[in-house]
């Protein structure tokens, strides 16, 4: 004999109770695994679909604009780089949109991936023939939304990539510079999964088009080699290498025009200047020249030019029409202050203004309606410009595609209007001589203010040159003082310190370790295994529950058993070690079962997530991950729950002598004492906060949404079960006269009151928690949703599309290819433009953690309309305001929806969150409002010009809201359908996105309710369990009953009235605590309770409950009366 | 063996003041004795009884086994004096439900090895001297001779739920006496049984005794089955009286 065989023994002979201990921990131990398992499986998916889609990739260098690829072989110059990267392929990456020429349907937002034979070498997955001319390979997803097969035409439309910004003079902005359309031929359909090239972590489909990488130059008007995109492949023996190690090969190798960078030294040795193929220079790279030129000890400081329409003397009306006006900074012996103007020898002699005079300069200043509006500003002319220097030399105006480059004046093909009747032969000798060089000088500031003129955004760009020099040059200076050499030997320090603040700082080209990146975004993904373990929390609790309370009745039931080893000279400690083995061997079978189970279960969420509740994962494919780690952990958490229960319910026995543990008795009957003065307190007390909280919610709105339901819930509960608990006290008072069967049930639930409590309150707070919960059920209509302070703010439609509209009169129905019909309408909507960053979505609908959260900029228009729901950190009488606020610490302020902000980012108001720009580089915002259920979920919204601080790239809209006119709503769809067509629209309605978003939300709620249901029903089942063992316990009061007269239906009776009873009280007390609490999600109209799911539910769990009740009755009614009395 | 009570007294405390079970009581038993007490319900004959099997202790008083106070023992003390000294039969059989007769017979042979073993571990403080344990299977051998002796070794594998009333009776006799307990304490044995099985019961167990050379301490209302013992007390007023059967 030994105690594992002891245990055994006892396991074969109690194995229908031990059985029930086993079902219920392997529940809980399923729900367990199965919630570990389902995470696992959603982060491996993600993980997988990420790896495929990155192929070989490890590192990829970014261009902000187009980069020759001759950068691949500076790269290759450095030993330590071939070294640790076997491949760099270049592409050129593009995002546009696609339109099937056979069916008309329209594909937005595709990446267009321009590739050559190399790219293999990087996306290995990639095994159709690499696309030539007109070929195109699309991936499966394309060709499954547009209809395609091999030999289909299609149209593909892409915004200008090049490098000058379009809302400038310069840039270029009419539909044609402003897009390219290109038609190909679909040559082959890449299979499913073999085609999603993707560089990012973000989940759903990718809709790749490839075509070959020369053909897309020239389409975008490209005459040299160039990408966007550098994708790095490490070597073997690269293990090590890092975004580091092609960061430092960049700074040694790279050169400046890898970065569309160039540096000149002007013919009179004054300075070297930097400029940029874009005309404007980045903000990024002006701080990097000029920290670089700190650096190797130098002065530095601005140029920037404007082309003046004309410039007049007032006094004589002598005017020059299209002439450069050049500012700089001061230190370079030619300073010119605010207000005033310099001429060079030709200009002067023509215009002949004394000194003093006033010139009226007029330019031209475009703005988002795509017109260029006529400004002037009066300067003063103050005197000549050197004669031999500054004034005759280009050097300050950098290349201007279609006028720097054009032979005559005649020639120009600038983007914006021009009257070539007031060019005069002499211009054209002057161009023909000097070419762009400026004619007039003017301080830096009235040059930037040209550039900025009609704008409200002071982040634009407006610098056109750096100017290095080996120190400032004080005064007028007529010659330089440097020598050659001194420049030589500036330069020769100059460019690689530049060099090596460009890479630093990220300016055009930077670095991205995208595996790296990419797999710790799955990895950071929404934590689905918490999420479920969440969901199922009720069901663990419950099957627990119902297992301990298992075992502890069969830990009474056995209590002699204990008293007998004790007698027979066991020690307290061993008469229950088998008992205790027992348990732990049931927690081991049902744990271990459990982890099985778990896995089925997983299998069966994935299904349901992948088919029914599709609606909370989007297109994400799932697959079933196993991971040892995870299984053990489930099933060791569960069996140490299962055995701590199990311990903690058997230790009272422990603490029983052993005298009464032989005669089986373990509970002792607490004398019930009167109801309190307190009780009575608390339940005034309770009941009447309860009430306030209920009036101030639903009457005033002081207080609303989760604070006041979890507080009026709360306190009803309270109340209502302290109600009942001083009911039942006061029937313990009374005398029962004569037969009274429902006297007798309340008495003895009162003679119990404990486990009848306990009973009570665990079913009414089930039951609370599962209508709280279903009553959150809502789809949005289009009522409520019309208000300025609805989540939509009053704006019914979400535009986005995939060309930046650079002309506001594309959208009021005036623009090159709008309807004109549709002008009138549109003019009567209000379309809100914003600006939108590259980056993730931010809401539930991506499954992946963002990686590069995706950034509104919001203009001063839409601040100024107001509207929506926001809890906003400080006050303002238009919350809007705060976005505008100055930056402190350099932290930006920002709003979001609320959810996202929880529940994606896990921040929360007047909380700081740090983004990750896709360059990489990181920057704090603190979210200075939330909005409730907005449109605006998947973005962080900041202000326009933070914005263009960050992004300077973005300069055109291509997200837009609009508020229609009533009813208009359809009508404004289809308008803007047909005009923005070509821009590669996608329209949807607020409802609709809201509802996308609240789906996901209304499926985690049916999976809580299901999995909660079950609990539900499980404890129900446990309690009957835990109370017909009492009854059994009590059978000789029952016998008693019937030998003094009582019959067989009295007992029936009298039970149901009991154990019904304390389901019924805990039923109807959950049920009404949960309706009026939720009483607001209730009668809102938005709601949508499945109230026969809540009362099926309800119902089963009664059945559940009272047949057992029934089946007891008769079974201990219909006992032998003299052997149930006898046995002592 | 040699037990001895002297003077000692039980109350229970209750919420008005305490009740007085046992006053005074003195009691003598050697080895070989048969004591049958009888006395009305509620006296406290199982207190006595239980005081004697160190399941309860004493109030008042001494009670003394071969010259030891087993109020002042250890729990661990008490577990190897059960487990060794005194021998149970209860009115209710007490047979565990899912060991067959044989298993149930083996059980207090699992005590007695713990005891042992732990005496090996803390050999200074025993009180009780314990021989050897049987190995496993001296002590299945041992078993089967008891289950024979009792006239059960044909059914040593049933379950207790499959025996009779007497039958049971029996299986407990063995597992009391297995450890070769020096005093057995038998609280109405028969009180359970219908009038022949009874008669079988204690006309063994009296046998048993002598073969054994057990002193017995038995708790009877039967004065039929009081009479067969060399002693008779009844309980009342909290002690003990001599009487004649
Ligand atoms: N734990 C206890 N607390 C209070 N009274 C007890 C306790 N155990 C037994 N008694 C009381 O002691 C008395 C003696 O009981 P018992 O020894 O079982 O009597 P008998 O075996 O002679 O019928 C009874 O009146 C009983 O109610
Ligand atoms: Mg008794």
């Amino acid at each position: 004999m030994n105690f594992p065989r002891l245990s055994w023994k006892g396991i074969l002979h109690y194995r229908a109770t031990g059985l029930l201990i086993c079902l219920g921990i392997l529940i809980a131990s399923a729900t367990l695994t199965g919630s570990l398992v389902v995470g696992d499986s959603v982060r491996g998916s993600l993980r997988e679909t990420v790896l495929r889609r990155l192929g070989n990739i490890d590192v990829a260098i970014f261009s902000t604009n187009l980069a020759p690829v001759s950068l691949t072989d500076h790269l290759d110059a450095s030993s330590k780089f071939r070294q640790s990267y076997s491949h760099i392929v270049p592409v050129l990456q593009v995002i546009g949109n696609a339109v099937n020429l056979n069916t008309n349907q329209i594909l937005p937002r595709i990446n267009l991936i321009g590739i050559r034979s190399d790219f293999p070498l990087a996306y290995p997955s990639f095994r159709a023939p690499i696309p030539h001319e007109r070929d195109v390979v699309v991936n499966e997803t394309v060709a499954n939304v547009l209809n395609l097969h091999v030999g289909d035409a299609l149209m593909l439309h892409i915004p200008s990539m090049s490098a000058v910004p379009t809302d400038s003079l310069f840039g270029r902005r009419s539909k044609e510079d402003a897009a390219s359309s290109l038609r190909v031929i679909v040559s082959a359909i890449l299979p499913k999964n073999e085609g999603d090239f993707s560089l990012t972590a973000s989940t759903g489909s990718t809709e790749d088009i490839y075509i070959s990488r020369e053909w897309l130059r020239m389409l975008i008007g490209e005459k040299e080699d160039c990408a966007n995109i550098f994708l790095l492949v490490k070597s073997a023996s690269g293990e090590d290498a890092d975004a580091a190690t092609v960061k430092s090969a960049l700074e040694r190798y790279a050169q400046l025009s890898d970065f569309g960078l160039n540096v000149t030294e002007n013919t009179d040795h004054r300075y070297l200047n930097l400029q940029t193929d874009s005309i404007v220079m980045d903000n990024k790279v002006v701080q990097a020249a000029r920290e670089a030129a700190t650096d190797c000890g130098a002065y530095s400081t601005l140029s920037s030019i404007y082309l003046a329409t004309q410039v007049s003397n007032t006094q004589n009306k002598n005017s020059l029409h299209y002439l450069v006006v050049a500012g700089v900074g001061d230190g370079l012996g030619i300073s010119c202050p605010d207000n005033e103007i310099l001429l060079n020898s030709w200009a002067y002699k023509r215009l002949l203004p004394k000194l003093g005079a006033a010139l009226n300069v007029k330019f031209l200043a475009p703005d988002w309606m795509g017109t260029y509006e006529p400004r002037s500003l009066t300067l003063r002319y103050s005197g000549l410009t050197d004669p031999t220097g500054e004034g005759y030399d280009d050097g300050l105006v950098p290349t201007v595609p279609g006028i720097t480059d054009e032979e005559s004046i005649a020639n120009w093909n600038p983007p914006f209007p021009i009257n070539l009747g007031v060019v005069t032969p002499d211009d054209e000798a002057y161009w023909n001589t000097y070419r762009a060089a400026p004619k007039a000088f003017a301080s830096l500031d009235t040059v930037k203010a040209m550039w900025l003129e009609g704008s409200m955004d002071s982040m634009k760009q407006w610098v056109t040159g750096v100017l290095a020099l080996p120190r400032p040059i004080v005064g007028k200076a007529a010659h330089s003082p440097f020598t050659a050499q001194e420049m030589e030997a500036l330069k020769a320090t100059f460019i690689p310190a530049l060099l090596h603040r460009l890479v630093e700082d990220n300016a055009g080209l930077s670095v991205l370790p995208v595996r790296q990146l990419a797999l710790n975004a799955a990895n950071g993904s929404t934590d689905f295994g918490g999420l479920f373990l969440g969901l199922g929390f009720f069901l663990v609790i419950a099957s627990l529950l119902f297992s301990g309370v298992l075992m502890r009745l069969s830990g009474e039931r056995r209590a002699s058993e204990a008293g007998v080893l004790l007698a027979l000279g066991f020690s307290p400690e061993e008469s229950i070690r088998a008992i205790k083995l027992e348990g732990a061997m049931l927690s081991l079978f049902g744990a271990l079962a459990g982890t099985g189970v778990g896995v089925a279960y997983a299998a069966f969420t994935l299904f349901l997530l992948s088919t029914k509740w599709r609606g909370a994962i989007g297109d994400t494919h799932l697959d079933l991950h196993l991971m040892l780690s995870s299984l053990f952990l489930g099933f060791f958490l569960s069996f140490f729950i299962a055995f701590l229960s199990m311990l903690f319910s058997l230790g009272r026995l422990t603490k029983r002598p052993a005298l009464r543990l032989l005669r089986g008795e373990t509970q002792e009957i607490h004398p019930v004492k009167k109801v309190t003065f307190a009780e009575k307190a608390t339940q005034t007390v309770v009941l009447a906060l309860a009430l306030a909280l209920f009036v101030s919610s639903t009457l005033f709105k002081l207080i609303s949404g989760a604070e006041s339901f979890f507080a009026i819930g709360a306190l009803l509960l309270i109340a209502f079960l302290n109600g009942v608990r001083i009911l039942l006290k006061r029937q313990y008072d009374r005398t029962i006269t004569g037969s009274n069967l429902r006297r007798l049930a309340l008495r003895n639930l009162s003679a119990g009151l404990l486990p009848s409590m306990a009973a009570i309150g665990l079913i009414a707070g089930g039951v609370f928690v599962l209508i709280a919960v279903a009553a959150n059920v809502r789809v949005y209509h289009q009522g409520g949703l019309l208000s300025k302070t609805s989540g939509t703010g009053g704006y019914s439609l979400i535009v986005k599309t995939t060309l930046p509209v650079n002309s506001g009169k594309t959208l009021m129905g005036e623009g090159e290819s709008a309807n004109p019909q549709d002008a009138p309408l549109l003019r009567q909507c209000r379309i809100m433009p914003f600006l939108e960053s590259p980056g993730d979505d931010i809401s539930c609908l991506n499954l992946a953690a963002p990686e590069h959260p995706r950034l509104l900029g919001v203009s001063r228009a839409f601040m100024n309309a107001d509207g929506f729901d926001i809890s906003a950190n400080s006050y303002s009488p238009n919350p809007w305001n705060l976005l505008v606020a100055a930056p402190k610490n350099n932290i930006i302020p920002a709003f979001a929806d609320s959810d996202s902000a929880e529940w994606i980012l896990q921040s929360g108001l007047g909380q700081t969150y740090e983004i990750t720009l896709p360059n990489g580089e990181k920057q704090k915002i603190r979210f200075e409002g939330l909005l409730k259920h907005s449109v605006f979920a998947s973005e962080i919204l900041i202000s326009e010009s933070n914005f263009r601080k960050l992004f300077p790239e973005v300069s055109y809209p291509r997200y837009f809201l609009v508020q229609t006119p009533p009813g208009g709503q359809d009508q404004v769809s289809n308008a803007l359908q047909r005009d923005l067509a070509d821009y590669g629209v996608q329209i949807q309605t607020s409802r609709d996105f809201l509802n996308s978003i609240i789906a996901v939300q209304n499926t985690y709620i049916s999976a809580f309710l299901a999995l909660g249901g079950i609990g539900l029903l499980l404890g129900a089942a446990g309690l009957i369990a835990a109370l017909l063992l009492n009854a059994w316990r009590r059978r000789k009061e029952f016998a008693m009953m019937l030998a003094i007269g009582f019959d067989k239906r009295d007992v029936v009776t009298l039970l149901l009235l009991e154990y019904g009873g304390i389901l019924a009280i805990g039923l109807l007390t959950g049920t009404v605590t949960a309706l009026i609490a939720s009483y607001p999600e209730i009668i809102s109209s938005d709601a949508r309770i499945n109230w026969q799911i809540i009362l099926i539910t309800l119902a089963s769990f009664l059945v559940a409950g009272i047949l057992p009740c029934l089946f007891a009755g008769k079974h201990i009614a219909s006992q032998n009366i003299p052997i149930a009395l006898k046995e002592e | 063996m040699k037990l001895r009570l002297e003077n000692i007294g039980k109350s229970y405390p209750l919420p008005n003041g305490n009740l007085e079970i046992l006053k005074n009581l003195s009691l003598d038993a050697n080895s070989g004795e048969t004591i049958a007490v009888i006395g009305p319900s509620g006296v406290g004959k199982s207190t006595l009884l239980n005081i004697i099997g160190s399941l309860e202790p004493v109030s008042a008083g001494k009670a003394l086994y071969n010259n030891v106070d087993i109020s002042h023992l250890t729990e661990r003390e008490l577990a190897s004096y059960r487990s060794s000294c005194v021998g149970f039969v209860f009115q209710d059989h007490h047979l565990l439900p899912q060991l067959s007769a044989l298993e149930n017979v083996l059980l207090p042979v699992l005590a007695y090895q713990l005891r042992t073993s732990e005496g090996k571990r803390e050999s200074a403080s025993m009180i009780f001297s314990l021989p050897p344990p049987p190995t496993n299977e001296e002590a299945r051998k041992k078993a089967e001779e008891m289950l024979e002796r009792v006239g059960m070794r044909d059914r040593m594998d049933f379950a207790p739920g499959k025996l009779s009333g007497g039958e049971r009776q029996r299986v407990a006799l063995a597992r009391a006496l297995i450890n070769g307990a020096e005093l057995l304490l038998c609280d109405e044995p028969t009180g359970n049984l219908d009038r022949d099985s009874a008669g079988g019961v204690i006309s063994l167990l009296l046998e048993l005794a002598r073969e054994k050379n057990a002193g017995i301490i038995m708790v009877t209302h039967n004065h039929e089955h009081a009479s067969k013992f060399q002693k008779c007390l009844k309980l009342n007023d909290g002690a003990l009286q001599e009487c004649s059967p």
